[in-house]
């Protein structure tokens, strides 16, 4: 089959050439599509679905809220799991879908689900579903500040309400126009309200109770159509316009009649622009500012949606009132922008020693441009495929792609064919008639082809264990093993149809055998070398054994890493505080925390996320602030060598003093993926699921006893839930009779006197604003003052709250977790010193020894070890089923164990310099060295292939062990040379680069660059070596015959 | 045969070195980087609950401090009642004979003073005139009379005096305990204050579930009326006690009331028995020592610093 394509491209070469056209069109149509990103998306599929329950507290959002959205989505197809939160005002389910799964389908599945339950939750709760968009969504924000002493129209200066008012009404609406943008999240500021402040005293004399002040303007506040007269052949519409258009109307709405005389709101209430009880607010360097995000739709390409947003926001600035500025504080398209500049200066410099290798060692310029056309073709059918599949193009996704590689294949054809058409016309002196020429290229890529073909297959199949990783290492890691193996099938088809082509149309001058310089002299070298070692066979044996055992115990003593990570230039810290504080008391610590972070010199911007935004895409409590810290340009840092750790560190120390707040030192989108995937980040977290909380609580202190009791058991903790302290206003029900008073009614007082009750909406335009009734800020806040509060009773006399109602200051849950439908606190702890397995099991084995878990209370063990432990099993399946498909496709192309296995001891020798190289740089072990270590196997296995094949000829050519050794090594000298320095060549910008995201890619490429060096020696020397030892015996067989 | 097999056990082996080191690596960084975190919590569980802030860092936080020391808690009481009028200046004033009123010589809202002739009739049995007169000073609020009209016992004027009001206090059952007659009374009325007594307790009428506790109010100056309604703080005990301290510097500590103790640059919290207490300060029972310097301006901070280890993002 392959002779006949082969055939078939000699052949028909116009036309094979000509397909080059439609892979280049393919390829730059798809590459305007490729959606482009810095990191993989580690995101799962995911739907939160958040509502708003303002006032509830968390065992009432659980209770009225939670429950029954969870309860409705039971049963949901491709459901994976579901977890969800119950917090001050706010439920958030997060549902979490099976991968692969339409995210609009799941969407749609909900949808249905929840309006089936529209009656079951309490009037006015509506449940709304996050934006679609995933971890890389936050790609722009920006901030709405006020430039010092500018004005209001009304002359007061800007404050938070009104620039607030400016992003809600005149940014946001144009910004959310932007294709690809799903959701302008706001933080800061205060949502404009009117308010209607009531003093009770003055409400008492008059016998009016705060219901009757928002019934009254509910009842004063309304436009109504009245359908229309034809008058005269013409018609007239009707209506009655009554809306509150300001202050001064509020404040003259009627409320009752004393005597003959209206009570009017103004008579017993002040009416302000007064500020909502925020959940949330936004800081700038150190001052309170209005932030907004952009959220890009889920699948479009961050760079140029982000671009597309800052476009706007230019066009948006000419619309904005005089005083007030739009400055982008983040902007994704940096950080995209600069990963790949660093892939494509990896690529470019990295096809470019490719190119120069090839002419070096070739000699001849076109052979050199042949192979070299390999890189850009398919690039551009990788590219397609990306499209296609569905891979973005990012750091880790292009990250493994070397050109050295690519090549590979393509170099070991040409090669052969120009030194048989070298060798024929220097038997004949001239130049050859086509139809011979066409023949020689002919035979010659078949005599190549098979080695070549099966070294390609081979470096695809080591990448196999790769595609078996799950979850988050899955994530990031498919891609890059997809776009190699997808570019290395595309090399493949190129070489066998492309190269032949064009070496028989291109290589029809005359072909010198310009043997090069460079390779004259290597050969002069390794002749001797090799005679030498072929005589001292066991001390190179010996050698190699050591090298190998050394490179081993050296293998242990490097430190680990799991995952790379990827330096985004930026980053971010999170700031903790103790559950319970308030939000006006984290601003205040807030500002203190950005003043000190401000004053590096190296840090452009801080901003910060304070508590829960208007949409929840993050519910954070008011105690804890997501900081982003921008950081200028290196080159204008003071000293612009200096390390970005060294810099965190710097910021690290100066801001630990602060009292009262704890760090979480991150990034930006390394913090959005942690928050959207979540989950249990210890190494064990023991669940105990069940009913009521106290009960929960005391089961997992008693799990973390004995967890704590176990060897090894480092970090034990459990799930904070409570510690809020907790106001309860508990009702008196035979208080209540006695003054004929309902719970409902002293319920409705509390909730309208301290959190306020709407009463309607005031509309100026298109704006529309909340009208509200609730007491006076300086009584509201009056905790003492809170039992005083008089309660007027149906005959217009009162009763102060504290003689219906006791008031109790207690802390409460501050939250509420819940697991697939069930309450769940969370035991987590890690391990030190002591191998995961049986710590794990010796702990499931004492809990359920020693911990008696009542009825209906159940335990689950999860974790990272969960994901360890599959990992590790299935890798223990999937690597040795790998290693034996490389045996059989050697096998198969030898047909002999024997020599399978020889070409196979180039994987342990070439892994020697991986490690060996790891170490000198200093670097630690991580699946980015992983990865490389595999796609080191396959060059390794490429090396042998290509000499043992062509030993092997000789040898059954000549029949003279030996010598076909010797003449075998030489002869293939040149396309190991050259296979070996493409490849590592082409990796040497990546090993060296220091660009952003270069620390992903640097192991990768180191250990490939040593291991090739390495495996290229020793199959230079310990291959010919072994072939010979190996296959004395047939020598001494063929002998006696 | 032999370094066939030997090479098969190398080759096997080497092959296999990525994989485990790969687990054991993953497990390893996880327990360093969670190691950072236990440091914290562990500190806090060996050491005793403290925080040390140097002093440049405190007053830049914001941090103020005083000392405890003796001082005089008022405790108040909130309770709501109307201003009346006092009963023993009102009086409603009557001809003593029948007959025809001859003249009258005030009008409503003058104000008059005792003796003042309010009007003159003439008795139908002796014809005579006679000259009634105002028994109490005060304003004119009532006058049922004009010139001409026949006197037969029904009220001609009504004399209110305004310069003393009553307020009536409603004390609910619960505060009943408290509520003792001599105990003084401040009301804010409109922007003014105004002091007084509480001079009689009284059951309400129509047997409603309260007492009325009866102040007398100035009101010379004329500006209250009756009918007003009116919030009095009743002071129910005010007495020096020997320690207190200010109510903004208490904060819960693990389910204690605790007060900040800064010694040096260190602060750590005292658990407090606390007693009575007013809108400003707080009696300490036990805990603390007179001299003692305790954060009195965002004593939160130390709190939340004590408790940041305990701060963690869950989703």
């Amino acid at each position: 089959m392959i002779d006949a394509i082969v055939r078939l491209s000699v052949e028909r070469r116009y036309i094979i050439l000509s397909l080059i056209f439609i892979v280049v069109g393919l390829g730059v149509w798809s590459f305007q599509r490729l959606p482009i990103d810095a990191v993989p998306d580690i995101t799962n599929i995911q739907v939160q679905i958040n509502t708003e329950a303002e006032g509830y507290s968390p065992l009432e959002v659980e209770q009225r809220v939670t429950f029954p959205v969870e309860t409705a989505l039971y049963g949901l197809p491709r459901l994976a799991y579901t977890r969800s939160l119950s917090r001050y005002g706010l439920s958030q389910i997060t549902v979490v879908f099976e991968e692969g799964t339409d995210i609009y389908f799941a969407r749609n599945l909900i949808t249905e689900r929840l309006g089936a339950i529209k009656g079951v939750l309490p009037p006015g709760l509506e449940p709304t579903m996050g934006p679609i968009s995933t971890g890389l969504g936050e790609i722009f924000m920006y901030t709405v500040t006020a430039e010092a002493g500018a004005v209001q129209m009304n002359g007061e200066p800007w404050d938070a309400t009104a620039l607030r008012e400016v992003q809600d009404w005149i940014i946001r609406p144009q910004l959310a126009q932007v294709p690809g943008v799903v959701e302008i999240n706001t933080i800061g500021g205060y949502d404009k309200q009117y308010h209607v402040t009531p003093y009770p005293d003055k409400l008492l004399e008059l016998g009016i109770s705060l219901a009757d002040v928002s019934e009254a303007l509910r009842a004063n506040n309304d436009n109504r159509g009245a359908g229309y007269i034809e008058e005269n052949g013409q018609q007239l519409l009707v209506r009655s316009p009554g809306l509150l258009k300001n202050i001064a109307e509020i404040e003259q709405v009627v409320i009752a009649n004393r005597d003959g005389a209206p009570v009017r709101v103004g008579d017993v209430a002040d009416v302000a622009i007064g500020k909502e009880l925020r959940t949330g607010a936004a800081t700038r360097d150190g001052e309170e500012t209005v932030l907004g995000t952009a959220m890009m739709l889920m699948g479009e390409n961050s760079q140029s949606v982000a671009q597309a947003v800052g476009e706007r926001l230019g066009s948006i600035r000419p619309s904005l009132p005089d005083g007030v500025n739009l400055e982008m504080v983040y902007d994704r398209t940096a950080l995209v922008d600069r990963a790949i500049a660093t892939v494509q200066k990896n690529l470019l410099e990295g096809a470019l020693l490719v190119i120069v290798i090839l002419l070096l060692l070739l000699g001849n310029l076109r052979a050199a441009l042949i192979t070299a056309a390999i890189i850009p073709l398919s690039m551009l059918a990788t590219i397609s495929g990306m499209v296609r599949t569905g891979v973005s193009a990012n750091l880790m996704s292009l990250g493994a792609l070397d050109f050295g590689l690519i090549v590979d294949g393509a170099v070991i054809i040409v090669e052969n064919c120009i030194r048989r058409l070298a060798e024929t016309q220097a038997g004949n002196g001239e130049r050859l008639p086509l139809k011979e020429r066409l023949q020689l290229v002919y035979e010659a890529t078949t005599e190549v082809v098979r080695p070549a073909l099966f070294g390609v297959a081979i470096i695809t199949v080591v990448y196999i264990p790769i595609f078996s990783l799950t979850g988050v290492e899955g994530k990031m890691f498919h891609p890059m093993a997809a776009t190699v193996v997808m570019a290395l099938l595309a090399a493949m088809v190129f070489s066998l149809t492309l190269v032949p082509a064009a070496v028989a149309i291109f290589m029809n001058g005359k072909v010198e055998e310009k043997e090069s310089r460079v390779i004259r002299s290597a050969k002069s070298l390794y002749q001797p070398m090799l005679e030498n070692a072929l005589k001292f066979r066991w001390a190179v044996l010996g050698c190699a054994s050591a090298l190998l055992a050394g490179s081993l115990w050296l293998a242990t003593t490097l430190g680990t890493e799991f995952v790379p990570q990827l330096a985004e230039g930026d980053f971010a810290l999170q700031a903790l505080r103790a559950p319970g504080t308030g939000l006006e008391q984290a601003l205040a610590m807030q500002e203190q925390l950005e003043k000190r972070i401000k004053a590096f010199p190296e840090v452009d911007k801080v901003f910060a996320r304070t508590g829960t935004a208007e949409v929840a895409t993050d519910a954070m409590p008011p105690n804890i602030s997501d900081i982003y810290v921008i950081v200028k340009p290196r080159d204008q840092w003071p000293d612009p060598g200096k390390s970005r750790e060294a810099l965190i560190d710097e910021v690290q120390e100066a801001v630990e003093p602060l009292p009262g707040n704890n760090y979480e030192f991150t990034q930006p989108i390394e913090m959005r993926f942690n928050e959207l995937i979540s989950g249990v980040r210890a190494d064990l977290g023991i669940k105990v699921f069940g009913d009521d909380l106290d009960q929960l609580l005391d089961s997992a202190n008693a799990v973390m006893g004995v967890v704590q009791s176990v060897a090894g058991a480092a970090d034990v903790r459990v799930e904070q839930v409570t510690g809020l302290p907790m106001l309860s206003v508990h009702p008196r029900r035979m208080a209540l009779a006695r003054y004929g008073l309902t719970i409902d009614a002293l319920q409705d007082l509390v909730a309208a006197a301290v959190g306020g009750e709407n009463a309607g909406m005031i509309y100026e335009g298109d704006r529309r604003f909340q009208l509200v009734v609730r007491l006076p800020e300086a009584i509201r806040r009056n905790v003492d003052g809170l039992g005083d509060l008089p309660i007027t009773l149906p005959d217009g006399e009162f009763v102060p709250l504290s003689e219906v109602a006791t008031v109790e200051l207690a802390p409460a849950p501050n939250q509420i977790s819940r697991e697939n439908g069930k309450r769940r606190v969370v035991v987590t702890a890690n391990v030190r010193g002591r191998d995961l397995g049986s710590f794990v099991s010796e702990i499931q084995q004492r809990i359920s020894d020693e911990v008696d878990l009542p009825a209906g209370y159940w335990l689950d063990y999860g974790g990272t070890f969960e994901q360890l432990q599959s990992a590790t099993q299935r890798l223990l399946v999937v690597v040795p089923v790998t290693l034996a498909i490389i045996v059989a496709l050697l096998v198969m192309a030898f047909g002999s164990l024997k020599d399978a296995l020889i070409i196979f001891s180039g994987v342990p020798l070439a892994l020697t310099g991986g490690v060996l190289m790891l170490w000198l740089r200093d670097m630690p072990l991580s699946i980015s060295a992983g990865v490389g270590f595999i796609a080191l196997s396959g060059v390794a296995v490429l090396n042998g292939l290509v000499m043992v094949a062509f030993i092997r000829d000789l040898w059954h050519q000549n029949g003279h062990l030996m010598t076909a050794v010797v003449d075998g090594a030489l002869v293939r000298l040149r396309p190991v040379l050259m296979t070996a320095l493409v490849a590592s060549l082409g990796f040497v910008p990546m090993a060296l680069n220091t660009g952003t995201g270069a620390e992903v890619q640097r192991p990768l490429a180191t250990v490939v660059i040593g291991g090739i060096i390495s495996s290229t020696l020793l199959t230079l020397f310990v291959l010919p070596v072994l072939y010979s030892m190996l296959h004395k015996e047939n020598i001494r067989r063929v002998d006696h015959e | 045969m032999n370094q066939l097999q030997i090479l098969l056990v190398v080759a096997g082996a080497l092959c296999f070195v990525w994989l485990p080191t790969y687990a054991a690596e993953s497990s390893d960084s996880v327990a360093q980087e969670h190691g950072e975190k236990g440091r914290h919590h562990d500190d806090h569980e060996e050491v005793e609950a403290r925080v040390r802030i140097n002093h440049a860092l405190a007053e830049q936080s914001g941090l103020k401090v005083e000392e405890a020391h003796a001082q005089v808690v008022t405790e108040t009481l909130t309770s709501y009642g109307r201003l009346v009028t006092d009963p023993e200046q009102l009086a409603h004033v009557t001809g003593r004979f029948s007959g025809q009123v001859r003249r009258v010589a005030v009008s409503l809202g003058d104000t008059v003073k005792a003796g003042d002739t309010l009007a003159i009739i003439e008795s139908n049995e002796s014809l005579q005139s006679y000259t009634l007169v105002a028994p109490i000073a005060g304003t004119i609020s009532q006058r049922n009379v004009n010139v001409g009209e026949l006197v037969n016992g029904q009220p001609l004027f009504a004399i209110v005096n305004l310069d003393t009001l009553w307020a009536e206090l409603k004390i609910f059952p619960g505060q009943r305990k408290d509520v003792r007659i001599g105990q003084q009374a401040r009301f804010a009325i409109e922007d003014k204050t105004y002091d007084g007594k509480i001079m009689h307790l009284l059951p309400s009428q129509n047997n409603a579930p309260y007492v009325i506790a009866r102040v007398a109010v100035d009101n010379r100056q004329g500006l209250l009326s009756p009918g007003l309604l009116v919030t009095a703080k009743i002071v129910v005990d005010a007495s020096e006690v020997p320690l207190a301290v200010d109510r903004r510097a208490i904060q819960q500590f693990e389910n204690q009331a605790v007060v900040f103790v800064q010694e040096g640059e260190t602060y750590e919290p005292r658990p407090l028995e606390l007693g009575r207490s007013d809108e400003r300060i707080a009696e300490v029972r036990s805990g603390l020592q007179p001299g003692d310097r305790y954060v009195v301006e965002n004593s939160y901070l130390i709190k939340a610093d004590l408790e940041k280890s305990s701060a963690s993002h869950e989703h």
